[in-house]
């Protein structure tokens, strides 16, 4: 059986190197890490955990909807954090993001590239996005 | 032939749904590929009511639709569909500059659209610019793949946008 995988280039959130923002085999789609970075600046979204991970939640957002998916569709993520400290903070804002049916999650603690504190990535289920003419 | 552009009402939900199918179809789709969009070619009474939804009334008739969403500030195109009776007499595009024009009214820069495969140059006719691409694979198909323009419009609105060519 062969499986085709697409590459999802999201029109919102450029990808920053020589990776896919998502791909999608079938019905489900896999991301790339996401970090607190604005896609309009290119640069870090501020000196703060909450800062960063909101715009990373905001990206990822994004691009899973970029994608014919969707927050309430991811069903797996993987939180990569710089500092445990900011554990608390993360569940703040995971509840926020997630209000209903949150996926799995895994949270390693790990050293992040360019200052970041917060990467999250994410598997999802995308559907059929709406087409148009 | 005159058409007047107007918000649709939510009554005519259900003549919009109709109208979008059938529109869809005439790109020579399977009627399974139609069926398995159900849901994104359905414009429910919520749909209009919470959306602004453009129709082009003839007095008999509604020949096409186009719709401005605001996600989060931002705004985009969906629900672009003429009845294939009314195509190519320029109300697609008619009802696009209209949605644009209010679009940049509401303070717009960029509209996005996620186009048929096959509509790609209807918008870049009127200005749009692929900018990404979304998988929308289907049985048979599974390569298959949707571009996403982005529209920019300018303070003084779609005025300024390439002039119009008169088809689609």
């Amino acid at each position: 059986m062969t499986v085709t995988k697409q590459v999802v280039e999201s029109s919102r959130v450029p990808r920053l190197g020589p990776y896919s923002q998502a791909v999608r085999v079938g019905d489900l789609l896999f991301t790339a890490g996401q970090g607190g970075i604005d896609p309009k600046t290119g640069t870090v979204a501020g000196p703060t955990f909450e800062a960063q991970a909101r715009q990373a939640f905001e990206n990822l957002r994004a691009v899973l909807e970029d994608a014919g998916s969707g927050l309430e569709q991811v069903v797996r993520v993987t939180c990569y954090m710089a500092d445990p400290g900011a554990f608390a903070t993360l569940n703040e804002l995971f509840a926020e993001y997630f209000p209903s049916a949150p996926p799995v999650r895994s949270v390693p603690v790990v050293s992040l590239p360019k200052s970041l504190l917060f990467s999250i990535d994410a598997i999802a289920v995308a559907g059929p996005p709406r087409e148009n003419g | 032939m005159s058409c007047r552009i107007r918000r649709a009402r939510p009554s005519e939900a259900g003549e919009l749904t109709r109208l979008a199918r059938a529109a869809k179809a005439s790109w020579g789709y399977p009627p399974e590929w139609l069926d398995a969009w159900r849901e994104e070619l359905t414009l429910s009474e919520d749909y209009v009511t919470q959306n602004e939804v453009f129709v082009a009334d003839t007095g008999d008739a509604l020949a096409g639709v186009a719709a401005l969403e605001h996600v989060r500030g931002e705004a985009v195109l969906e629900h672009v569909w003429v009845a294939p009776s009314h195509q190519r007499q320029g109300i697609g595009e008619a009802l696009v500059r209209h949605a644009l024009a209010r679009a940049s009214e509401a303070g717009d820069r960029v509209v996005r659209v996620t186009s048929d495969p096959q509509a790609v140059g209807f918008y870049e006719r009127l200005g749009g610019r692929v900018a990404g691409s979304t998988p929308a694979p289907m049985p048979g198909v599974p390569q298959r793949v949707l571009p996403v323009l982005e529209l920019h419009l300018r303070e003084g609105g779609p005025s300024l946008l390439l002039p119009s060519r008169s088809s689609s």
